[in-house]
């Protein structure tokens, strides 16, 4: 042990309060005492962070203790193949943006250049959308002989039940929790100085975590200032569905804005998305940042920090690498000046980066409406457009350094808002066209044969349930 | 589909044959059109003797068999390389191509490591790693497939001649229908509208023409600086050696699989060994020493005889603005030259080619490709120069103007913030670009006696006594491993990469 006791106190349950409570618990020995105040009430607002995973969640939540048997038996979780996408301005066709490994390489050269030069289209060799499309899944296998091996899933959830879970996991933990609201925030010289609960009582530590959501009570206590690039409004509505719908959140745009359907195990949620000047009966909210994510000894997680379009898995990323970047950089004395700029510094490209691959969906819009319009002008970034410029003129993805979305991300995006390379990696000329066709369609008609013998998503997840349950009680 | 089909390269050193040889490759259905300027009475610099495992991948997707390369140029294996009197006088570490230790509880290595340290616990953590006990006992063998594996966590790369890598190289062109044309360039011919180059006019007037012209032309930049003006970013400020003596001596003692880099009082000297020799050099700043003096220093530490006059080179540390400009493409030290104690000059030679190839002009050159091109080799450069300059400033030499020079320096913001994380808890800043990797920083800043403040407290999960019984057992299969590898010198006779030729020796007419 390194170091006397350090108190971090974690403001505001919900998601990212508990998530990020149990994680510091999980990562830290007993000279870190974590404080999490929680109202204990369920928090709307979370349904900023989409209701939908990337792959990355598997390894996250399974370290915080949240493993399949946990969110299938105890939840209405189900699989995320990915987003199917609807009606989208200026795209002639529906896309399933996927969750899938890295694509082959042909003869040296990338998937993408010989499916240029041989005028094909990426969605045939991709496993895990057709399935998607088609309502089927399973586990991808270990061995990296079959084709399903390619895929990769993440979760579909409802954020109330999943707050839920953490907090049964949080009762076991010796996080101290404490049941009330903040009242006030009290600061001095841009450092938090204490939090006055509606109980009457006060709590200081040494570090205060901001997991207030929107509200950003810690955040705007201490003058950080939030940078809006535009409003949206939310609304969710839940209906019940039986069986199970596709492991496969659908997404329909329309001339308002857009709508997602997330499957879950007896219900179907829907999340509807408007431009944010009518806020009746929604819930408004900014998208953007905090102009730095940790301030003094106050440091934001999640949507207190930065609020990013739920179009794409991107919030639950985000929530997701906040938390991760605390733990890399936990304070270990009462100097956290380091801390905090490494902190910022991740964070600025992270965000940046988050937002980049949703604002791709909406650079080349031409769709008249003003939410549309909207989302177009927020979405010109420089660093955007390099990455659609490369792609548009020879097919090379553009990279900046540890970005969230990968390059199949990419690709599967640039395919299916049916952006072209105008060229391919002249590399790709020394293949045979002929037999570069026969592989690939060799790839397509396994994944198709592979995909047909695939299970429906209900019940394969009702198969997995009664396993789960004959493995508790063998 | 039309495409730019001539090609000249202008230069035939290791630069100018690896681009040959790249694109006489990679692009045979093309049918380019490609012609290599050089002139036998232009010697080549070929200061980079030593490389960096990316080497090997270059060399694989030449389809060249590793054992007949090694031959041909008097190869040697690399683990790494051995840092003398960076820190203080007296101190040596060896940077390795490989990470410390095995991936341990979920953890950095280096942070139970730390931990341990701390508590007196611990012996250096080159004692967890195979390639730095490897090399210093002048070991080696190939790496395993599992790369998770205590005896193949590691990445190996070469020393050569790279003179006899370019003659290698340029058989291999030759083979592969790349036209050599001997002869010096006296006039460009620029087009007034367009302002690219047309054509090239040899001394003896024969003209070149060709659509895209790679610049191998060394310091000078003949097209992309003296022609096209491209302009230079001097980094004198950060890397002020600027002149270099070199000169081969006859090798003595264990062929040993790593280069040595040690500080001197205005620089430092390399030695590099061959199978055939030893190479040797001081790269120097004549501010705080003399060319007589310098080249005194080196001859007089040479190990044996020396086998030639020593070669006297002079360079600015700095990039061209703009690595493409026009229909000219810098590759090499016409693109920028970074000193060489990393051995970073063939791989930024490689990175250039990569580029160059995955941005290929197809019917003409597109801005995009020359924007995208510059920006990449822009970051490569900028990464390569911060780490290099570790060297300098991560140090406690106070003795001599050069050393208090750098000790009074204002770094570069992005290399004070990496200092000041380790420092303060061994956390390393990482980026995905670039080739220097976390454990290479790790190296340095360890081997230059930077011992951070604190460890990462999640290393405080695990009990002492199960991080000892981790930490033993590794360093435990690291000696065991190094243990059953041979000898470099077996292993090359064994793996058939031992070259055929003998020794070389100074010639009683040589000085020295």
């Amino acid at each position: 042990m390194q170091r006397s006791e350090l108190k971090i106190v974690v403001c505001g349950g919900g998601l990212a309060g508990r998530m990020t409570a149990l994680a510091l618990e999980g990562a830290l020995g007993t000279q870190y005492e974590i404080v999490l105040i929680d109202d204990g009430h369920a928090n709307d607002a979370d349904i900023v962070y989409g209701s939908v995973t990337s792959p990355t969640a598997y390894d996250f939540l399974r370290g915080l203790g949240l493993d399949e048997p946990v969110l299938f038996s105890n939840s209405n979780t189900s699989f995320s193949f990915g987003t199917q996408y609807y009606d989208w301005p200026g795209v002639s066709a529906d896309w399933v943006q996927c969750h899938h490994q890295i694509l082959p390489v042909l003869d040296g050269v990338p998937l993408q250049h010989h499916l240029t030069r041989n005028q094909r289209q990426v969605s045939p060799l991709l496993i895990s959308g057709l399935a998607a499309r088609q309502g089927k899944f399973a586990h991808p296998p270990e061995e990296n002989t079959n084709p399903l091996s390619r895929a990769e899933y993440g979760y579909q959830f409802a954020a109330d039940e999943w707050a839920r879970l953490l907090e049964t996991k949080l009762s076991r933990t010796r996080v101290t929790r404490v049941a009330s609201q903040i009242a006030n925030v009290s600061t001095d010289q841009g450092e938090i100085r204490g939090v006055a609960l509606s109980s009457g009582d006060a709590i200081t530590g040494d570090i205060y975590v901001d997991c207030t959501g929107l509200k950003r009570q810690l955040m705007s206590a201490i003058g950080a200032s939030f940078n809006t690039s535009r409003k949206i409004a939310l609304k969710q509505a839940v209906q019940p569905a039986d069986p199970l719908g596709p492991p496969c959140r659908k997404v329909r745009a329309n001339a308002n804005g857009w709508s997602a359907q997330v499957f879950l195990q007896n219900e179907v949620q829907t999340l509807t998305v408007e431009r944010g000047d009518d806020a009746t009966n929604s819930m408004l909210c900014e998208l953007g940042h905090q102009d730095a994510g940790w301030v003094g000894n106050a440091v934001a997680i999640g949507a207190a920090a930065s609020v990013h379009d739920p179009l794409t898995p991107g919030p639950m990323v985000m929530l997701q690498r906040d938390i991760e970047r605390l733990l890399d950089l936990v304070p270990i004395s009462s100097d956290v000046s380091m801390e905090r700029r490494e902190f910022n510094r991740r964070r600025i490209d992270d965000s940046m980066h988050t937002d980049m691959f949703a604002d791709a969906f909406y650079v080349s819009n031409v769709a008249p409406a003003p939410f549309w319009r909207d989302a177009n002008a927020a979405a010109q970034s420089e660093g955007l457009k390099r990455k659609i410029v490369q792609f548009e003129s020879r097919g090379v993805l553009a990279k900046y350094d540890l970005e969230p979305f990968n390059d199949e991300d990419w690709m599967i995006l640039h395919h299916g808002m049916g952006r072209h390379a105008a060229r391919y990696d002249l590399q790709a000329d020394a293949s045979p066209k002929l037999k570069i066709d026969q592989q690939l369609d060799g790839m397509s008609r396994a994944i198709e044969q592979l995909v047909a013998r695939m299970p429906p998503h209900h019940l394969y997840v009702a198969n997995m349930k009664r396993y789960f349950e004959k493995q508790q009680y063998a | 589909m039309s495409q730019i089909k001539k090609i000249c390269i202008l230069g035939g050193g290791t630069a100018g044959w690896m681009t040959a040889a790249a694109l006489s490759n990679k692009f045979k259905a093309l049918g380019l059109d490609i012609q290599l300027i050089e002139s036998d009475q232009i010697g080549t610099i070929g200061v980079g003797e030593a490389t960096l495992p990316h080497i090997r991948y270059f060399n694989q997707q030449l389809g060249i068999d590793e054992r007949t390369f090694m031959r041909a140029t008097e190869a040697t294996f690399k683990l790494g390389i051995e840092f003398c009197d960076w820190g203080k006088l007296g101190d040596h570490y060896i940077h390795p191509f490989g990470d410390y230790g095995i991936p341990t509880l979920g953890m950095d290595f280096h942070q139970l490591w730390l931990r341990l340290r701390q508590q007196g616990m611990a012996t250096r953590l080159d004692d967890y790693s195979y390639p730095i006990i490897a090399a210093e006992q002048g070991r080696f063998q190939m790496p395993g497939e599992d790369q998770n594996q205590i005896g193949s966590n590691f990445g190996y790369a070469y020393q050569f001649d790279s003179s006899l890598y370019a003659k290698f190289l340029r058989t291999y062109c030759e083979a592969n229908g790349v036209v050599r044309i001997e002869g010096k360039v006296v006039e460009a011919t620029q087009n007034p509208e367009t302002g690219h180059i047309d054509r090239l006019t040899l001394e003896n007037g024969q003209q070149i023409e060709a659509e895209l012209f790679v610049d191998c032309s060394g310091f000078r930049g003949i097209l992309i600086e003296q022609t096209l003006k491209a302009g230079y970013d001097d980094w004198s400020e950060w890397l002020p050696c600027n002149r270099a003596v070199a000169v081969p001596c006859e090798a003595r003692g264990k062929l040993l699989p790593y280069t040595r880099a040690t500080a001197r009082k205005a620089g430092w000297q390399w030695r590099i060994p061959l199978q055939h020799r030893t190479g040797n050099g001081h790269v120097y700043w004549n501010e705080y020493i003399s060319d007589d003096e310098a080249t005194h220093q080196l001859m007089s530490t040479l190990e044996g005889p020396a086998l030639a006059d020593p070669k006297q080179l002079f360079f600015k540390t700095g990039r061209r603005n703009k690595f493409w400009s026009q229909n000219v493409v810098s590759i090499g030290l016409s693109g920028g030259f970074l000193e060489p104690l990393e051995s970073t000059s063939i791989h930024l030679i490689q990175e250039g080619i990569t580029a160059l190839i995955e941005l290929f002009p197809g019917a003409a050159i597109e801005a995009s490709d020359v924007e995208e091109y510059n920006q990449r080799m822009g970051l490569n450069f900028e990464r390569v120069r911060d780490f290099l300059l570790l060297h300098y400033v991560a140090t406690q030499r106070e003795d001599s103007e050069m050393w208090r020079y750098f000790r009074n320096m204002t770094l570069p913001n992005s290399l004070q913030e990496k200092i000041a994380a380790w420092n303060s808890r061994g956390y390393v800043l990482k980026y995905e670009f670039g080739v220097f990797l976390p454990p290479s920083w790790i190296a340095v800043m360890l081997g230059q006696n930077l011992m951070p403040d604190a460890y990462d407290p999640r290393a405080d999960r695990y009990s002492l006594d199960q991080l000892q019984a981790s930490l033993a057992s590794i360093k435990q299969e690291t000696e065991n491993a190094v243990q059953s590898t041979p000898d470099q010198i077996d292993f090359l006779k064994q793996y058939g990469a031992e070259s055929q030729s003998a020794p070389l020796v100074a010639s009683p007419s040589a000085p020295n």
